[in-house]
């Protein structure tokens, strides 16, 4: 309040609110972030791909993480239920196909850095 | 509505998983069999376990039968030779012995599945913890809300305006993600806005919080007011703790160009702990008076930073990118403070940061009123002609390159016009009318040679 104890309001002064573009960060550090969800995105896209392709039941799992961090760090917005959503459905269907085609328990990837090394 | 789906297909997936399981328990059966056969030829090789039974088991007759036909691993129980010596009252009791391969009760054992095991417990323990975060997450931001709601009331005309419909679960408050929420403020003297912006921990991101354990971070709160064209004199100042000083005088395009010196705090009566950044020396008398002074001295921890600037472009723009137009800047005062959550209550900590929004108020009040001296007035002119100038200059290949290519474009374009006439006659007159324009353009140029030769 102004010390001399005049109202400060101006109602006529009223401007709406303008989301930021993005980009355009105001505080320091902001424009980490959607970088940062890209990296996530992708990441978990490429694990189940390999998931999927290579039977690699290790990345089906890591693709099915990085979704939930991708998810837990999800923007809320308009499109986002979409973008967050594909990924997650794409994990899951990552993690059951090797399991339907190959019911044995996955292979640690160490495994093979021991049988290469050996 | 996310988080139920989410849930639902964990849900599926183990459902998924246990029929894998389930299926495996099938494939296996046969081999349980055939591991039966195996050790029934191999039974006197397995150690056998005995199991002590009542004397007079042997009466049933059932029991008579089972005994007839395990006759041959049996009867050395019966034969009197074998317990020769033996007192007669203190006769063995009967034994039975299993051959030791239990049926396992599962089928299959798990053992093989830990990974599997451990990665959906991984799976669960994250989405547990997503829950209790995002809620904390919530709870902290609807109560900075409560806390400050009649003071912003009693000094905008509009808080908080949600411009989606579907954010209402935090009142006015507008949920950008789980731990960032901001709240805008409009209508009031001075000033075109002011936008709050609460950045929380990521409470609701279990690697976000493994990662805080290393480098631990706080949950804070940004506001950045937006000032009118006319309410705020020309100047860069900046108080800042350092860690978050040396950042800013990086980062910030403004503070980087107009005050990228950092001087300690102790020489302003301000807590050691602060840098000051300042454009023009005479503001940093006037703004630090005594009682943001006073507020700076108390809260010393929750102060992150008290940005002033009339040259506002937010982060510092890589050199190479091509901008040909000097950035558009805002009238901004920016404020950055911590909240201290632990060892208080949520109630406790919003009370608390509470004087932090006077402080706001304060200086947005007293920035509309401070103006600053001629000469002080004449510096900053001089500081941001400078800069202009400094830009030109390194912009100054770029922008000619972008003003021939304009000129080539404009020129491609006519040229199109022309040839996509159907008249040859047009076409002819436009090419004579062409060549003689470049003609002329040689023709001064070889007039000046020779004067230059001359």
């Amino acid at each position: 309040m102004i010390p001399g104890n005049v109202d400060p309001r101006r109602p006529d002064k009223v401007q709406r609110y303008k989301p930021p573009a993005s980009g355009n960060g105001n505080a320091p550090g902001e424009d980490l972030t959607p970088d940062y969800m890209n990296i996530l995105g992708t990441l978990s896209m490429i694990f189940s791909m390999l998931g999927i392709t290579m039977r690699l039941k290790w990345c089906s799992w890591l693709s099915l993480y990085c979704c939930c961090i991708n998810f837990a760090n999800s923007r809320v917005s308009d499109d986002a239920g979409n973008q967050i959503f594909n990924p997650f459905v794409f994990g899951i269907i990552a993690v059951v196909m090797p399991y339907l085609q190959n019911p044995q328990p996955m292979t640690p990837p160490w495994n093979y850095l021991f049988a290469t090394s050996q | 509505m996310i988080m139920k789906l989410t849930f639902i297909l964990i849900h599926i997936l183990f459902i998924l998983t246990t029929v894998c399981a389930s299926q495996l328990d099938n494939d296996f059966a046969e081999f349980e069999d055939d591991e039966v056969t195996i050790s029934s030829s191999e039974q006197q090789s397995v150690p056998p376990v005995y199991v002590q039974e009542s004397p007079k088991v042997t009466t049933g007759s059932e029991e008579q039968e089972a005994i007839y036909e395990d006759q041959d691993s049996f009867d050395f129980f019966h034969d009197p030779e074998e317990f020769e010596g033996f007192p007669e009252d203190e006769k063995p009791e009967e034994l039975k012995f299993f051959t030791g391969n239990f049926p396992n009760a599962h089928g299959v054992s798990w053992d093989g599945y830990w990974l599997e095991i451990l990665m959906v417990a991984g799976l669960v323990v994250y989405f547990l913890n997503f829950g209790t975060g995002k809620s904390k997450n919530t709870k902290l931001a609807n109560t900075w809300f409560l806390t400050h709601k009649s003071l912003l009331e009693d000094n905008f005309s509009l808080v908080g305006d949600d411009t989606t419909v579907e954010n209402k679960e935090s009142g006015a408050l507008i949920k950008e993600s789980e731990n960032v929420f901001t709240l805008w403020c409009s209508g009031r003297v001075c000033c075109e806005g002011m936008l709050v912006e609460l950045k929380l921990i990521k409470r609701q991101d279990l690697v976000a919080i493994i990662a805080g354990m290393m480098r631990p971070t706080m949950d804070q709160i940004h506001v950045k007011v937006i000032m009118n064209k006319e309410d705020m004199d020309s100047f860069v100042f900046c108080v800042a703790s350092k860690k978050t000083a040396i950042h800013l005088s990086k980062e910030m395009a403004d503070i980087s160009m107009y005050c990228p010196e950092r001087r300690p705090g102790e020489k302003h009566n301000i807590p050691s702990n602060f840098n000051v950044m300042c454009e023009i020396s005479e503001t940093t008398s006037a703004i630090l008076d005594s009682k943001v002074t006073a507020v700076l001295n108390k809260y010393k921890d929750l102060v992150d930073y008290i940005h002033f600037s009339d040259q506002y472009t937010g982060v510092k723009q890589p050199e190479d990118n091509g901008q040909l137009k000097l950035p558009e800047t805002q009238k901004v005062l920016l404020f950055g403070f911590n909240i201290p959550v632990k060892g208080m209550t949520v109630n406790e900590a919003m009370e608390h940061v509470k004087p932090l929004m006077n402080m706001v108020l304060y200086c947005m009040d007293k920035i509309r009123r401070y103006r600053l001296s001629k000469e002080g007035k004449a510096r900053a002119d001089k500081n941001r002609q400078r800069v202009e100038e400094a830009f030109l200059k390194s912009t100054h290949v770029a922008r000619a390159e972008a003003a021939a290519a304009r000129r080539e474009e404009r020129k491609r374009l006519e040229k199109e016009k022309v040839m996509a006439d159907a008249d040859p006659e047009k076409q002819r007159r436009w090419e004579e009318k062409e060549q003689k324009r470049q003609a002329k353009k040689r023709a001064p140029k070889m007039k000046q040679l020779k004067v230059k030769a001359l």
